[in-house]
Parts: C-alpha cells; sequence; structure tokens
C-alpha cells in the first residue's frame, strides 16, 4: 500500500515538474503570439508585410508535405553538418589538450573558422566542392564547429590539480590519464557545446542550400525559403522559419536527451534545468 | 511559486510597456497624406541598369522636375522587395515585372502597373554558342543556373521543356561559371549577361522566354491601389514625365547612361551602350510608335495571369487581371483612346 502510494506521490511529482517547466515557455509562446495578431491588426498590416499568425498557420498546413520533406532533407544535412563538427572538434580538442605547441600555434586560426564569412566563400566552395549535399554539410560544419573545439578544449585542460597528481601517484600513462580523466571530465563540455552547435548546424544547412539549392530530390528548408520570398509567399515564407524553428528545437532535444541517456554517467553532475541558485 | 508570479508580472509589464509604446506613435502605414510639396521615390527592383534608363532619363534631363515633381530614385539590390516599400509608405513608386505585379496582389498587396516601358520580357536562358543547345527542347544535360522561385521556372516544367537532365542550382548574379566551362546554363536578360560573358571571351545563344509564349511586361512604374486614388494629379504627372523619359532615352542615352554609371559602380559604358540598343525593339516591338511607349493591354495581364494561376503561383479569387493594372493615366498621357481596357 506504503509502495502504491509512493508510486502514485511519484507520478504526480514528475506531472508537477513537467508542469512547472513546461509551463513558462507555453505561457511566453502564447503571449508572443497574441502580441504577433494584435501588432498585425493595429496596424492594419498587409500579409506582404507581416503575415498573421492564423495566415501562417494556413500556409503551413496547405504546405505540409512540403514543409515535412523540407525539414527532412535540411535535417539530414544539419545532422551529417553536427556530426561531423562534433567528430573533427573532438579530434582537434584532444589533440590540443595533448600538445601545448600545437595549441598555441593553430589555436589562434581556429578562431578564424567562428569570423569566416560563409556568405563570400559560398560559392568558392561550390566551385571545388560541387552543388551536392557534400558542399551543404561543409558549410554546416564549418558554422557548428567552434563550439565543440572550444568547450571541448576547456574541458579537457580544465581538470582539478589534485585529480591529475592523484593519477601520477598511481603512476597511470599520459594516455591512461587522456582516457580515464581528462575524456570523462569534458563529456558535460563537449555536451554544452553540441546544444549550441545544433542550432548552428541547421542555420549552416539552410544557409547551405541558399546557394547550393537542391542536394536532394527534396527541397530543403533553405530552397523553399529563396522559392517563396522571390514569389513573395511571406506566410509561406514564415512557414519554413518556423519548420526551421522546430527543426533547430528537435535537434536541442535529441543533444538534451543524449545527455540523459548515452552520456548520462558523465554528465549527472551538469543539469541545467533544475540548476537554481 | 512566488517567483512565477514575478515572471508573469514581468511579462504583462513588458506587454503593456511594449503596446503604450505602439498607441504612442501615430505614423500608421496606413495613414500617409500626402503634404503640398512631396518628395516622390521610386524604388528599383536592381541596381541600376539600362532596363531602369527612362526613369533616370527623366530625372537627368530635369523632365520630372518640369513637371514639378521633385524625385529621388533608389537604387535596389537582391534584398530589396519593392511591394512591402510600397505598402510601408517609405517609397511613393516602384519598378517591377507585371508578374511581380499579379504575385504581390495574390499576397493582397494593392500594387498597380502604370505605364510598361519593355513590351517584351527581355528574359533568357543563356548557353554557350559551343554547346549543342540551341532552342528549349535542346536544353539537356546541362547545370542550369537559376533562381527557381521564380514563375518562368514551373512554367517550363509545365510546358516539359525542362528536362530531368537538366541539374537546377542557384543562381548568384555573374556569368562566371558559364565562361569557366561547358556544361553551364543561367538566367540573363538578353540586355545584359550576353555582353558580359562575350566580354569574356565567351559567345553564347540567348533562348528567349517572351518566344515561348512567357511574356510579362517589364520593369513597369508601379504604385498602390491608395497612393493612387489619393494622390491622382502626382501619379498623372509621374506618368507622363516617366513616358517622355523612356522616349529620350532611347534617342540619345549618353547623358543618362553616365549618370547611371555613377550610380552603379559595377557597371560599365560598354554595358549600358548594348544595353540600350537591345532594349529598343523590347520597347518598341513590331514597328511600335514612340508615342505609344508604355501601353497595356487587358489581354496580355489576362494571359499572364491565367498562366500564374495555372502554375498555382498566384489565387485566381484575388487575382483579377483588370486591377491589376490602371492606365487611365497613361492614355491620358498619351492623348490617345485605346480600346484595351473597357
Amino acid at each position: 500500500m506504503r509502495d502504491l502510494r509512493r508510486a502514485d506521490n511519484g507520478s504526480s511529482l514528475f506531472a508537477n515538474r513537467w508542469i512547472v517547466s513546461a509551463l513558462p515557455p507555453i505561457l511566453v509562446f502564447l503571449l508572443m503570439v497574441c502580441l504577433w495578431q494584435w501588432t498585425v491588426e493595429f496596424w492594419k498590416l498587409k500579409p506582404i508585410v507581416l503575415p498573421s499568425p492564423a495566415a501562417v498557420w494556413k500556409a503551413a498546413t496547405e504546405k505540409e508535405s512540403v514543409l515535412i520533406k523540407g525539414m527532412l532533407a535540411t535535417g539530414a544535412a544539419a545532422g551529417l553538418g553536427l556530426v561531423s563538427s562534433v567528430v573533427i572538434g573532438s579530434i582537434l580538442a584532444i589533440l590540443f589538450s595533448q600538445f601545448r605547441w600545437l595549441r598555441l600555434s593553430i589555436y589562434p586560426y581556429v578562431i578564424f573558422l567562428q569570423t569566416v564569412p560563409i556568405v563570400a566563400i559560398a560559392p568558392l566552395l561550390i566551385i571545388w566542392s560541387g552543388n551536392n549535399l557534400r558542399t551543404i554539410v561543409i558549410i554546416a560544419t564549418i558554422i557548428s564547429v567552434f563550439p565543440i573545439i572550444a568547450n571541448v578544449t576547456a574541458g579537457l585542460l580544465a581538470i582539478d590539480r589534485n585529480w591529475i597528481d592523484l593519477f601520477r601517484m598511481h603512476g597511470a600513462s599520459r594516455w591512461q590519464s587522456l582516457a580515464k580523466l581528462r575524456i570523462p571530465a569534458a563529456i558535460p563540455h563537449l555536451l554544452v557545446g553540441m546544444r549550441i552547435s545544433s542550432g548552428l548546424a541547421v542555420i549552416g544547412a539552410i544557409i547551405g542550400e541558399f546557394f547550393v539549392g537542391n542536394a536532394t530530390s527534396y527541397d530543403g528548408l533553405g530552397s523553399l525559403m529563396t522559392q517563396w520570398q522571390s514569389q513573395q509567399r511571406t506566410a509561406h515564407l514564415f512557414a519554413a522559419l518556423v519548420a526551421s524553428t522546430l527543426l533547430g528545437i528537435a535537434f536541442f532535444l535529441i543533444v538534451h536527451l543524449l545527455g540523459r541517456t548515452v552520456f548520462r554517467r558523465w554528465t549527472m553532475a551538469v543539469d541545467l534545468e533544475s540548476y537554481d541558485p | 511559486m512566488k517567483r512565477y508570479h514575478r515572471i508573469l508580472t514581468g511579462i504583462g509589464l513588458l506587454a503593456l510597456l511594449i503596446g503604450c509604446s505602439a498607441q504612442k506613435t501615430d505614423s500608421s502605414p496606413t495613414s500617409k497624406e500626402a503634404p503640398a510639396n512631396p518628395k516622390i521615390k521610386i524604388v528599383l527592383n536592381w541596381y541600376p541598369e539600362a532596363e531602369h534608363g527612362g526613369f533616370y532619363a527623366a530625372l537627368v534631363h530635369g523632365i520630372y522636375k518640369s513637371h514639378g515633381l521633385d524625385v529621388e530614385i533608389v537604387p535596389g539590390g537582391k534584398g530589396v522587395s519593392v511591394p512591402p516599400e510600397l505598402e510601408l509608405g517609405r517609397a511613393q513608386f516602384g519598378i517591377g515585372n507585371a508578374d511581380d505585379v499579379l504575385m504581390a496582389r495574390s499576397a493582397d498587396s494593392s500594387m498597380v502597373a502604370l505605364m510598361a516601358p519593355l513590351q517584351n520580357g527581355p528574359r533568357c536562358i543563356m548557353v554557350r554558342e559551343d554547346s549543342q543547345i540551341t532552342n528549349f527542347q535542346t536544353l539537356k544535360n546541362v547545370k542550369l543556373q537559376i533562381d527557381s522561385g521564380r514563375p518562368y521556372v514551373p512554367f517550363l516544367k509545365s510546358k516539359s521543356l525542362l528536362d530531368p537532365s537538366v541539374q537546377i542550382v542557384p543562381y548568384y548574379g555573374t556569368v562566371a561559371e558559364l565562361v569557366a566551362g561547358p556544361g553551364v546554363a543561367q538566367q540573363a536578360y538578353s540586355f545584359s549577361e550576353p555582353l558580359l560573358a562575350e566580354q569574356q571571351g565567351v559567345k553564347v545563344r540567348s533562348l528567349m522566354l517572351s518566344e515561348i509564349g512567357y511574356n510579362p511586361y517589364a520593369c513597369c512604374l508601379v504604385a498602390t491601389e491608395e497612393y493612387v486614388q489619393k494622390n491622382p494629379e502626382v501619379v498623372q504627372k509621374m506618368v507622363k514625365a516617366s513616358v517622355e523619359g523612356w522616349q529620350r532615352y532611347l534617342e540619345s542615352p549618353q547623358e543618362t547612361n553616365a549618370y547611371i554609371l555613377k550610380q552603379n559602380e559595377k557597371m560599365t559604358a560598354e554595358a549600358l551602350a548594348y544595353g540600350v540598343e537591345k532594349l529598343k525593339p523590347l520597347c518598341l516591338p513590331d514597328g511600335l510608335a514612340a508615342d505609344r511607349m508604355g501601353q497595356m493591354t487587358l489581354s496580355r495581364w489576362q494571359t499572364l495571369r491565367d498562366q500564374l494561376v495555372s502554375l498555382e503561383l498566384i489565387d485566381g479569387a484575388k487575382v483579377v487581371a483588370e486591377r491589376c493594372f490602371n492606365d487611365r493615366f497613361l492614355q491620358r498621357a498619351l492623348e490617345v483612346e485605346t480600346t484595351a481596357k473597357p
């Protein structure tokens, strides 16, 4: 009986916690939609200037299948870009943590990745790599790799001196320290980097599609946005923007879920949602 | 819970603040009353080129001034969209192609065309002369740089003129890739890009869209219905001066071209001189007299409207051909009776 009550209490606690964490963003969303609708009506704005939320909803339902296919096409490119960023960024960060001379000589140039005007180099990338998915993934990678490098490098280096001394006392080799101390300690940092990069990868894929066009048999969100902007379909353009936002949120949640499942062992100490000073 | 109350109260206050600040400002775009001597802005649909020559000629030769108009021509560009500029009252007139007018009206804009300097559309697909492509039927196995949102792309598809072997890629406004090697075709204006390619040593062929039935009026002078209703005198003067400007530009473009060059440093004198020669048959096709400059007919608008409706690019219920253009001012300006519009 007591167990049942405890289980019941547990589920109601979970429900309460969910309501507490979900309610504020839902309320803000509803407020923003109301404000948007009010702005359109108050200023008597025409859809070509700013479509109402209702018009955007109508456009989204009209083009539902096109938008879903667009999200899949852009999602695939962004996903590949994010995975490339994680792999390339982590390898570079490990190298930086192990070789001080490498870090000192190359890290400043890595900052270049953050400042590179992708719009200016995209046509060049197309000449080098062609109008294909690879080029979109390269663009998404260039845009999303820096937070991974910066965070993972910081994570690998910010180790408590006492832990390093302990490993030394036990005669751990450099690679043992890396594998058993530094990399596990850097995983929460990797996840923070991935949270930032997940959104950037989506932006990178969309920018890539602006330049490359369709890399798959479907129009990606970037291609759809270009087309609808050209056709002055502002409500449709907004629907594509909402779809890209949803895609970014989906990526963020996937990274969040990874932190809660696959990497749970290393991330238990870092819980952004429950942290409340 | 107290904390959430505080947060919600904060959000409420913020909303109230935004509301109050919005109400304080009394510059609604719908309340654009024209002052006595208004400054008239014309926003272009692209960077200044030969296609805008007639409007610049009216400015350069003081034709607008002689009609009592204080005109400023605002260059357009890749990111500039004419309909919102007009709807928000930031410009009183704009330049747009007939298909742009139809698409804007489908999006609830009240844009109307007042005169159409280019009777035949200059839009073409440019291919290398050393390619096997001689017409739209042979447009195959090529990378086509094109703005896929433009209506002529679905039009070509509907006519089965875009073979599956044609790879459609975005157009970035340069002839570089076509010049660099074979296997590339691109969208172009017949009075502009062919010269750029030939200057770089590549002979090209222009496949005109107007010849396969897609022929919107181009570079039309446009304004919103509201502006036209409130300012009929300004519109009348504007149309008359613009017609005179175009007549002047086609006769003697040198001074105007020199001015356009100052406005758009990417242009060359040679390109503008070439442009104006190519524009002449587009502005006055089939022996059309210069005093009929800019004329529009209902049947042309109806054809285009029906094409875009069948391509599902515009809403047929919203777009009525008769309301897309207003040639009342043009007829007065040309002092000719036309049976184009009942």
